[in-house]
């Protein structure tokens, strides 16, 4: 009999399911190919792959496909896939040295160490919606599509692995004699450290402890840096960028507005060392998008003839994440724990929990609304002199 | 990649969704929980495949649990048919094998999200609780270190003192659901969103009682046997939810947690199974 | 095969060790047995950190004349430690004060990292110790006989579990497999029952 009555949720479940099912396939248009979603909205994709926690770009273009398009659904999808998959092996470290460079800007200076390489960027392109008509568009798209593929343009490649959208168009030269072949420029850093101007923070007995894996671990205020870098490199974006924003100017801040040394998108290899021979071998490449930002030290008990630097690294091409990240590193470091901003940087920053939590207020609370209703009488009843 | 499917090699069946990696560090944080009741313990929450805030913690402590002969219950407040206990029972199931039930008193365990079920438990069940937030002071202290410190050191002033207020503004104690409560005369713990009505249900108990917040990653426990006190004054009882002359519509109870049908002035018990079973006799 | 390869407990042994862990511990001094092959071919003191360590939990084994410390370490990934670093801990021999003030009871913020023992004990249910307990899972009070422990070890270890909520978890296990649990948070008295009584 009581059976018979829980068939009722999972009769429910099962329908709406169905519903889903049937309607995402709704319409005249074609199949949504996995493809698509990784060459026409790659941006897209790396979001749901940097908020994943997880480097798979086809499971990612599939993952938002199953999700309508709802970039936090998908993440929590990835995330939860890479929960069931098997750990295989641990990467050796690799430096951000190696990062092949696809775009690299450096607003501190006008001619850095190695070139200014504006890469694919939409920042210096008008904000116009294009009007022209679709089929025009079409054709167009199609038209550029041949004449790339019959342009020969030598890609240097690494271990027969895929280049994911190397795209050297639109470099700009400023007249120097820096070599636009330089994929592996100096970073501006050792720049600032060879003029002395930067402090330096980097441990002195050479130690380098194994970095914390929030995938395994609780975090919480007095976890290593390496564990605030990792919840923010999977953080929602949205999050790190209204954080950022409303230290800057909003009610909390606790934050300055740093000057941009390095941001970079690039590639870089996954190592590891090979199970028989114990040497290192690349087993694949990510893309990442990693920054530098200068930090200007002016507290009293800081060294004020010196900058700081914050990091940014993100999976995929987020320069406005990795900005936040870069950013709130740093005034993280600078705020010791005095504030509120590593509790909010370390707990309020992830999307999946945010949301999740949020939307589970949709779940039944009857019964605790039958609590409430009764405390409002009881209250009343209190306040009219009645017995409690 | 011929190297990466060397090293995947045969896939490993699983036994309850979880790998044998992630079932060691929850069995672990459970079995401090058990010696140290009513503390939290951090733990290491792995992504489930239910959203945080949905029962992630409660089903990791199942799947953790959980042995192939094991029957399992599942309600959302105090229903077994309620959508997310449904899903959440066939994903038990399907991973597992475990015969389920609705029958509170067949079942070992009980993954419950803000019920006790009716019935009192035996000491073969084991129920497991889902937190949506485990920590009781959150309403005096925002600040995680400080929180830390206060459970710690036992300085539960400030905790005294909110309701203490509450009392003098309102005349009587506003808490809800959620009371917060002292286990083992030393940690104040939050009782999750169960009603008032079910805190005596954890005190003293034959069960065990293991409490699982995934997203906050923490666990905790109540032993058997073991004080859960609810806090408050001695010259204040402590209240239960109750409506002079609501019984059951259904089955006639008036000693069991009622639920309002709200314009049609009726109520019935929020347990399904407990009502069920009374109406057919059982 | 190797004992590291055979130690490598399968899922479901497992999990029926871990849940004879935790109902013991949840109701101090009863008496349970431990699912095969403890007590047959695997010794059953070293349940505890066969069952739950894994990569990089430090534990170690006292006493321990065949090296089995490091056998565990393969089948589990665990870090063989000295005991006052040791998270799981096997005590073949040697359950003395000396050895009890070595391990990490951990601290009133972390409590959780109090160490957990393993101890082997050449009777349990019967023996020249009764222990009268009360506390967490102990309804009124509840008596366990003992053997092969000497008195001081366990007023050693209950001097050591004074600042709750810091201290140490004990199971003591028989070569037979049948295993009962102390809590940090139970309280005892130790009776010294007549050695040549019954």
């Amino acid at each position: 009999m009581g059976y018979v009555a829980a068939r009722g949720g999972l009769d429910a479940i099962e329908a709406a399911e169905n519903l889903v099912r049937r309607k995402r396939s709704e319409g005249r248009s074609s199949w949504l190919e996995q493809d698509q979603l990784v060459e026409r909205l790659r941006l897209l994709v790396d979001r749901v792959m940097s908020e994943g926690s997880l480097w798979a770009p086809e499971l990612a273009a599939r993952a938002l496909r199953q999700a309508e398009g709802d970039p936090i659904e998908a993440a929590t999808l990835l995330r939860s896939h890479r929960s069931t998959l098997p750990r295989l092996a641990v990467t050796e470290p690799v430096s951000a040295d190696e990062i092949e460079i696809l775009r690299r800007i450096v607003p501190a200076f006008r001619t850095p160490p190695g070139p200014q390489l504006l890469g694919r960027t939409l920042d210096y392109v008008g904000r116009l919606l294009e009007t022209t008509d679709e089929d025009t568009l079409r054709d167009r798209s199609v038209a550029d599509a041949l004449a790339a593929s019959e342009r020969t343009d030598p890609v240097p490649d690494r271990n027969g692995s895929d280049r994911n959208g190397s795209d050297r168009n639109g470099s700009e030269h400023d007249g120097s004699e820096h070599d636009a072949e330089d994929r592996r420029p100096r970073r501006l850093l050792e720049l600032l450290r060879d003029l002395d101007l930067v402090i330096d923070r980097r441990n002195p007995t050479d130690v380098d402890p194994e970095p914390y894996d929030i995938s395994r671990d609780p975090v919480r205020p007095g976890v290593p840096r390496s564990a605030l870098l990792s919840v923010m490199a999977r953080a929602e974006a949205g999050a790190l960028v209204n954080l950022w924003y409303r230290n800057i100017l909003g009610p909390d801040g606790h934050l300055h507005e740093i000057t941009l040394g390095e941001v970079r998108h690039g590639s870089l290899p996954v190592v590891i060392a090979h199970p028989a021979t114990g040497s290192p071998v690349s087993v694949g490449e990510i893309r990442v998008t990693e920054v530098e930002a200068i930090e200007d030290l002016d507290g009293l008990e800081e060294d004020r003839g010196r900058f700081d630097v914050g990091y940014g690294l993100v999976a995929g091409h987020d320069e406005r994440k990795a900005i936040a990240m870069a950013n709130l590193d740093i005034a993280v470091h600078r705020d010791g724990g005095r504030s509120s901003l590593t509790q909010s940087v370390l707990l309020t920053t992830d999307g999946l929990e945010a949301s999740g939590f949020l939307e589970h207020l949709k779940l039944p609370h009857y019964v605790t609304f039958r609590s409430m209703i009764e405390r409002k009488q009881a209250v009343r009843t209190a306040q009219s002199g009645g017995p409690a | 990649m011929s190297l990466l499917d060397e090293l995947v090699g045969e896939p490993e069946p699983t036994f309850a969704h979880l790998d044998e990696s992630s079932k060691r560090e929850i069995r672990r944080a459970l079995l401090s929980a058990v010696a140290i009741p009513g503390y939290q313990v951090p733990f290491g929450s792995r992504e489930m495949p239910v959203a945080r805030g949905w029962g992630s913690g409660g089903l990791q402590i199942t799947l953790a649990v959980i042995g192939p002969d094991d029957v399992v219950k599942v309600i959302d407040q105090g229903d077994d048919a309620g959508v997310n206990a449904a899903n959440l029972r066939r994903l038990v199931v399907a991973s597992t094998g475990v015969t389920e039930t609705t029958d509170s008193r067949e079942a070992t365990i009980v993954q419950t999200r803000h019920r006790v079920p009716e019935d009192p438990m035996s000491p073969g069940q084991v129920l497991v609780l889902q937190v949506p937030v485990p920590e009781p002071l959150r309403g005096v202290e925002r600040d995680v270190r400080e929180l830390r410190r206060m459970h710690a050191e036992g300085d539960y002033a400030r905790m005294w003192v909110s309701l203490y207020e509450d009392l003098v503004r309102n005349g009587v104690i506003t808490r809800t659901t959620g009371y917060p409560c002292l286990v083992g005369g030393r940690y104040v713990m939050a009782t999750t969103p169960i009603p008032r009505w079910d805190v005596p249900r954890l005190h003293q108990a034959e069960h065990l009682s293991l409490f699982g917040a995934g997203r906050e990653k923490r666990v905790y426990a109540v032993p058997p046997h073991t004080d859960v006190e609810p806090l408050t004054f001695t010259d204040v009882p402590f209240e239960v939810e109750r409506t002079e002359g609501a019984r059951c519509w259904r089955c006639g109870s008036a000693a069991s947690y009622l639920v309002e049908i709200p314009g049609r002035d009726r109520w019935v018990c929020s347990d399904t199974d407990w009502c069920g079973r009374r109406i057919d006799g059982r | 095969m190797t004992a590291s390869t055979a130690w490598r407990l399968a899922p479901l042994v497992s999990q029926a060790t871990f849940r004879t862990l935790l109902d013991t511990l949840a109701r101090p001094g009863t008496i349970a047995r431990l699912p095969e092959p403890f007590g047959s071919t695997i010794p059953a003191v070293l349940c505890l950190p066969l069952a739950l360590s894994d990569l990089g939990i430090p534990i170690t084994v006292v006493g321990d004349p065949d090296r089995w410390a490091g056998d565990v370490a393969r089948a589990t990934g665990a870090t063989v430690t000295a005991p006052a670093h040791a998270w799981a801990a096997a005590v073949v021999a040697g359950f003395e004060p000396a050895l009890i003030e070595q391990f990490d009871p951990g601290s009133a913020l972390e409590p959780e990292r109090g160490a957990r023992l393993a101890v082997l004990v050449s009777e349990l249910g019967s023996g020249p110790l009764s222990l009268s307990l009360s506390g967490p899972g102990v309804p009124g009070r509840r008596h366990l006989r003992l053997g092969g422990v000497a008195p001081e070890a366990l007023r050693t270890l209950q001097s050591r579990n004074a600042s709750f909520p810091a201290g140490l978890d004990v199971w003591f296990v028989t070569e037979d497999g049948r295993i009962a649990a102390l809590s940090r948070t139970t309280e005892l008295e130790v009776i010294e029952v007549d050695p040549w009584g019954m």
